[in-house]
């Protein structure tokens, strides 16, 4: 962590896409909500994720020389930045421990009903923050090794489902209703890109910093491409009754995908995979909120801290969303509210002042 | 059981570093990093340990209000 | 110094050592013990697999009585590799659950319900209590979306006693005719996925697997055989179909459905020939229509066929012969689908071919106002019925020659 090593533009890209491909595709709440419709919620969340990344990649490029955080103490003065950067970390909190609760909350309910909580997100959180330790440079490599096997094993899946596919779930178009399709799309937008702002922090940390855009412009669209396919596969699959009576409905699909007459349980290895990347998106997550954290409070040596804040972040999980009622309530009611200022505001208010500052500038030149 | 092992191993944790950081003269990050185990040990300390604060606690107090107002009565959404 | 420690397995950004890499693997090693101390872990000599499970419910005492078909894996030396122990364990509860529960603390053994295939369900409780059945079998983990419920008349834990006619295990038995289908197409086997799925659509009524008790022909003994259906109406049972009318409706259902099985009818053609033909459907398509607010179906469908046995010597290397014999194969199967089309929707008045899904998908504007009403429009639907049929193969003789 000292050695603040330098990663490819490509390497951030497949970080980004494997960030996102492994957390949503779980739950599918927005397919849920508005069934054929699901595209719009995509189309919104590509062009809203594609704004953001590009609004955030701008601001880091007025400034190539500064990381994120600092930039930030520059155009908004150094006590407001804290206080935005601390807004910022409450949602980072917030987003690990909902990470971390839905891996064990799947595990619980799906395989091991009488292993506690605890102990797996003890060991979920112990390897995120190993993650963590190794550094940024390891985990994207590590990324690029699981990438293929995910995108492999997933593709062999999907070839397997198009024979359980029994209805069209393109119609009827446009029934959903507006609520619905609000809800569904904020949700979507909220559990992917709106995080995007945790990747703004390591833009600094990329070589060649013109082709961030481009290389994480692709991610962004094969991660909805992804997202579209899987929520398709599984509308037409499960049928549009059981897509919203099943929990897990993504899960319960590859749950019917068997080789030949005998090999069932395919589901396994994907859990497998899936598992690692959703390790990945948190272990992307608790790396962001230790480098701004140690910006905030000034700390010269981050590496005994980042045992303390692994250590925070698994205690701060095992107090939350304790019920499985509590976290999908809080994921649909408060979570995308509470992401506002943070991830869109937050952006937002920074490509502001940039722009301020340019015309400032130029008017002194 | 496993509750007392965390309140335990963080509380020493903290000190320990305390201690060492503060021999190598960074006395801002030694009182950070024992301010950060305290908070940590808080959430598993006794009797205390059920109030300490979450981020989860802290934004249903402060979302619910608007949340009801947005799904309620804006979007008349139910689920 | 050891020579190792100097060793750069690979070079990358960090170059790593080979002792950091080995102390890593054990590591790793160490870590996947650690599955053992889970409480989740179940040891091989404890479990019991349960292949088959019968949900009885009796009215009158408001009870449910689970019971399993549980086999015992053999592993000891001394018993034979083919004689597994097998027993059916029973319990009552106020509940599917309770019960389930009951019944597994009774055991012996830890049962594991990964492998159940079947959930035989009586007709008292797909009558009164399907609704809470069909719940506790989608809620629970352990029970597989691609297991058969399927629903028997009278009791159905006492159905799991019954030995099989090859003397193999009752879900071995069963699942092998689930397969066996293809040979007939007179057996529904919907998974507890499309059972619930289906369930919870209000406009439309569905088929579920059957299982009869059948004596057989070479000994006195009874055993099960699945054929006809059950049909689901409103989240209840409603009543029984039998195999021909189900064979119809496979062939009318998605294309998954039909498009293995092959099935068999006599034919009597118009030059008073009787023959029997093998007929495999190659294409379906049906087409809803509205006019004047009614609604109006046709069904095209398609079969290539083989003729398999014929009772005068037709030369069916004869393209005229072969024709009239098409016709007339045509004409028998459209009349066979309009009789059971004539008996979903006049005797049962149950949309179980699912007419309402395809007018909610493709009429969308005109099923907003049909949809209150489809319990009375829809016996009233007139459904055009047309068979196409093709006869590609003739068999190893052309014919025999008949004595005059």
């Amino acid at each position: 962590m000292i050695v603040k090593e330098k990663i490819t533009h490509l390497q951030l890209g497949f970080l980004l896409f494997g960030f996102i491909a492994g957390f949503e595709s779980m739950f599918l709440t927005e397919s849920k909500l508005m069934k054929q419709d699901v595209w719009i919620a995509n189309l919104f969340n590509t062009a809203a994720g594609l704004a953001l990344f590009w609004i955030i990649s701008f601001v880091q490029r007025q400034f190539p020389n500064l990381n994120l955080t600092e930039i930030c103490d520059k155009l908004l003065g150094r006590w407001f930045s804290k206080v935005l950067l601390c807004v910022y970390l409450l949602n980072n909190l917030e987003t690990i421990s909902g990470g971390f609760r839905a891996v064990s909350m799947f595990y619980t309910t799906v395989i091991l009903p009488n292993t506690s909580s605890d102990y797996l997100i003890f060991l979920y959180a112990a390897c995120s923050t190993y993650a963590v330790y190794i550094g940024l440079g390891t985990l994207a490599r590590t990324n690029l090794v699981i990438l293929p096997f995910f995108l492999l094993g997933f593709l062999v899946t999907c070839l397997f489902i198009i024979p359980e596919i029994q209805t069209n779930p393109f119609l009827p178009q446009l029934k959903s209703s507006l609520p619905n399709r609000l809800v569904g799309s904020m949700h979507l937008f909220t559990f992917t890109f709106s995080q995007v702002i945790t990747f703004g922090f390591l833009m600094s940390r990329v070589e060649n910093m013109k082709k961030i855009f481009p290389s994480c412009a692709i991610a962004i669209l094969m991660t909805n491409i992804y997202l579209i396919m899987i929520s398709y596969l599984t509308l037409s699959s499960l049928g549009f009754n059981y897509v919203q009576t099943s929990t897990y409905p993504f899960f319960s699909t590859i749950q019917m995908v068997k080789f030949g007459e005998y090999l069932e349980r395919i589901e396994v290895l994907l859990v497998g995979l899936w598992t690692v990347l959703t390790l990945v998106y948190v272990a992307v997550m608790q790396y962001v909120f230790t480098l701004v954290a140690g910006h905030v409070f000034g700390i010269s040596k981050m590496k005994p801290f980042v045992v303390a804040m692994g250590l925070l972040c698994f205690v701060h999980t095992s107090k939350s969303y304790i019920r499985t009622a509590d976290h999908f309530t809080y994921g649909i009611k408060i979570y995308p509210l509470s992401s506002l200022l943070p991830c869109i505001a937050f952006p937002v208010l920074l490509l502001v002042m940039t722009l301020i500052k340019r015309r400032r500038e130029v008017k002194s030149l | 059981m496993f509750n007392i092992a965390i309140f335990v191993g963080s509380l020493c944790y903290g000190v320990v570093y305390f201690v060492l950081l503060r021999k190598r003269g960074k006395l801002s990050d030694a009182v950070i990093m024992l301010l950060l185990c305290g908070f940590i040990a808080g959430y598993n300390a006794p009797y205390i340990g059920k109030r300490w604060p979450t981020v989860e606690k802290l934004y249903n107090g402060l979302y619910t209000p608007l949340s009801r107002y947005i799904f309620s009565h804006l979007l008349s959404f139910n689920k | 110094m050891y020579p190792i420690d100097n060793l750069i397995i690979f070079t990358g950004r960090n170059g790593i050592s080979q002792k950091r890499g080995v102390g890593f693997f054990l590591v790793a090693l160490c870590l996947l013990s650690i599955t053992g101390c889970s409480p989740d872990v179940n040891e091989i000599s404890d479990i019991a697999l349960v292949t088959a499970a019968a949900i009885d419910y009796d009215v009158e005492t408001n009870k449910y009585s689970f019971s399993a078909f549980c086999v015992m894996p053999s592993n000891t030396s001394q018993e034979k590799a083919s004689a597994l122990t097998q027993w059916v364990s029973s319990a009552t509860g106020k509940t599917p659950l309770d019960a389930a529960r009951k019944m597994r603390s009774r055991v012996g053994k830890n049962l594991i319900f990964q492998h159940n295939k079947f959930f035989i369900i009586s007709e008292s409780a797909a009558k009164h209590s399907l609704f809470e059945v069909m719940d506790y079998l989608s809620r629970k983990r352990e029970f597989r979306l691609t297991a058969y419920p399927i629903i028997v008349p009278g009791q159905a834990s006492d159905k799991l006693k019954l030995g099989t006619e090859s003397g193999d295990m009752l879900s071995n038995d069963l699942l092998g005719q689930v397969r066996n289908n293809k040979l007939s197409g007179q057996d529904v086997a919907l998974t507890i996925k499309d059972f619930v799925d289906l369930f919870e659509n209000p406009t439309r009524g569905f088929v579920a697997g059957r299982i009869m008790m059948k004596t057989s022909e070479t000994n006195k003994k009874e055993f099960l055989t699945v054929t006809g259906g059950a049909v689901i109406y409103k989240q209840k049972f409603a009543g029984w179909v039998d195999g021909n009318d189900v064979l119809i409706l496979n062939s009318l259902s998605k294309r998954k459905v039909w498009k293995d099985i092959e099935f068999n009818d006599v034919i009597h053609s118009k030059n008073g020939s009787v023959f029997s033909a093998l007929f495999h459907e190659k294409d379906l398509d049906i087409h809803g229509d509205i006019q004047n607010g009614r609604p109006k179906m046709s069904v095209y469908l398609k079969y290539t066929a083989s003729v398999e046995d014929i009772n005068k010597d037709s030369d069916v290397g004869d393209a005229s012969v072969i024709s009239q014999m098409e016709q007339a194969a045509s004409s028998h199967l459209e009349e066979k689908i309009n009789k059971s089309l004539a008996f979903f929707q006049k005797n049962l008045k149950i949309d179980v071919l699912g007419f309402s899904d395809y007018y909610s998908q493709y009429h969308s504007k005109a099923w907003k106002t049909m949809q209150k009403d489809w319990e009375t429009l829809y016996p009233m639907i007139p459904i055009q019925v047309h068979v196409t049929v093709l006869i590609e193969k003739s068999g190893m003789t052309t014919y025999i020659k008949e004595e005059s």
